[in-house]
């Protein structure tokens, strides 16, 4: 379908040239007679401009792409960026072996690296719960002193500041007992027996803070224990 | 594991080493394997920095190719230890290509190290060595412009001389698809380089 109509013949050459294949001309630029369909080729060049152009074109890049130094030949004068060597820990995570050890090593490099984090939170969450629970068993001990440290007694020698402190079913307890307390001042002298509701607090206390000692102390060494098993699958098997 | 230097006979001294090198490092020699990593990091990271214009993403490729050098020396069959990791090299390539298709990212960063130019000639003059370095700074530039099946097939072909079979084999895809990559890359760069082409020409 040629475009003989056109007036401009610049523009017809371009009509035409656009109707040929521009890849088999690429093609015989690269191959030469090689290419199939060598004839139709051979005649696109011969006949139009634009082709030939084209043709004459990808032979002058082709010249310059092989006149560009191979790999090896850039190698001798430019070096890499980087050493590319691998370290024992590289090639120990890289080693060949059966499927089996494959797996194995697999599993335990994510055990590897799954221990450090864990162990290090385990062992922290262990000193925190050491401190906590050691100050809790001191903090237990003291309550039981308290009225006497502040001289927070009401006219009565009855510790008027506990009650407001203390909150839930044990603050409730302690007000009827204040009441009690209110009616027979008079006759009875302030005792200890004043903050009975303290006897819990003083016996459940050390049981709490004995829990978490206690259970600090196993997260602390089970962490410690993780750190080192962490430590010792990161140092180096011998390679050979 | 079967033994190399038996099965595999050459007469090449380098290809020999390459061979015992490769033998030691499969009964464990970490070190005969780093040798092999030294004679080989410089042509590799050449070859693969072509492919992928990006000096960072090329260094990385070339690491993985050693990788996987190392990972599979039990797959290795004979024949040259060079060709060999050239190939994981180029596979390594095309991964890292494959990532870059798969993440939008900036275009290839113009490259600023020399690995295009010509060989120096002594004997050319001045105006004729600074031209032919133009024409390869300016073919450089288009070659990071088209695609990475082009590229590569262009590389492989026009500038390392391996042929149409060889380079399927390599990307994995038919000697007509490696053809048309070639062609339709050699048409991208004319048209790259349309308005620069007097260059060339002369």
């Amino acid at each position: 379908m040629e475009t003989e109509g056109t007036e401009d013949p610049a523009l017809a050459i371009a009509a035409r040239h656009a109707l040929h294949d521009e890849e088999l001309i690429a093609a015989f630029a690269t191959d030469g007679d090689a290419v199939d369909g060598v004839e139709r080729a051979r005649s696109f060049v011969d006949r139009c401009v634009a082709c030939r152009d084209l043709h004459a074109d990808l032979v002058a890049i082709g010249g310059m792409l092989r006149a560009v130094e191979k790999a090896e030949a850039v190698a001798a004068t430019q070096p890499a960026p980087r050493d590319f060597r691998l370290s024992i820990e590289t090639a120990n995570r890289l080693r060949p072996g059966s499927a089996v050890l494959r797996s194995r090593n697999r599993l335990a490099a994510a055990i590897g690296s799954f221990s450090r984090p864990v162990g290090l939170s385990m062992a922290s969450v262990g000193v925190v719960g050491l401190l906590v629970g050691t100050l809790t068993m001191g903090g237990f001990a003291s309550p039981a002193s308290a009225p006497e440290d502040n001289g927070g007694t009401g006219a009565a020698g009855v510790p008027t500041a506990v009650p407001g402190e203390l909150t839930g079913p044990l603050g409730t307890r302690l007000e009827s007992l204040r009441g009690s307390f209110d009616a027979v001042a008079t006759a009875a002298p302030p005792t200890d027996e004043a903050v009975p509701g303290e006897a819990p607090l003083s016996s459940s206390g050390p049981t709490i803070s004995t829990l978490i000692v206690g259970g600090s102390a196993i997260l602390l060494i089970g962490g410690i224990a993780l750190l080192a098993l962490g430590s010792r699958r990161r140092e180096p098997v011998p390679g050979r | 594991m079967e033994d190399l230097r038996a099965t595999t006979v050459s007469d090449d001294p380098v290809q020999r080493r390459d061979l015992i090198l490769l033998e030691r490092a499969r009964e464990g020699d970490l070190n005969a394997f780093n040798d092999l990593v030294v004679c080989y990091q410089d042509m590799l990271f050449a070859l693969v920095v072509r492919m992928v214009p990006d000096r960072d993403q090329a260094s990385d490729a070339v690491q993985e190719a050693f990788f996987s050098a190392y990972r599979n020396m039990g797959s290795f069959r004979g024949g040259s230890v060079k060709s060999w990791l050239s190939r994981i090299a180029i596979n390594a390539a095309m991964d890292t290509q494959r990532l870059r298709k798969r993440r939008p990212s900036e275009p290839y960063p113009e490259l600023e190290d020399d690995t295009w130019q010509p060989p120096a000639d002594a004997s050319a003059d001045p105006v004729t060595t600074s031209l032919t370095s133009e024409r390869h700074r300016v073919l450089n530039a288009a070659l990071a412009k088209i695609t990475d099946d082009q590229r590569t097939a262009i590389v492989l072909y026009d500038v390392e001389g391996y042929d149409y079979a060889e380079i399927a084999d390599m990307t994995g895809v038919s000697v007509g698809t490696v053809k048309s990559r070639i062609h339709r890359g050699r048409l991208s760069l004319r048209s790259l380089l349309i308005d620069r082409m007097d260059m060339f020409r002369g």
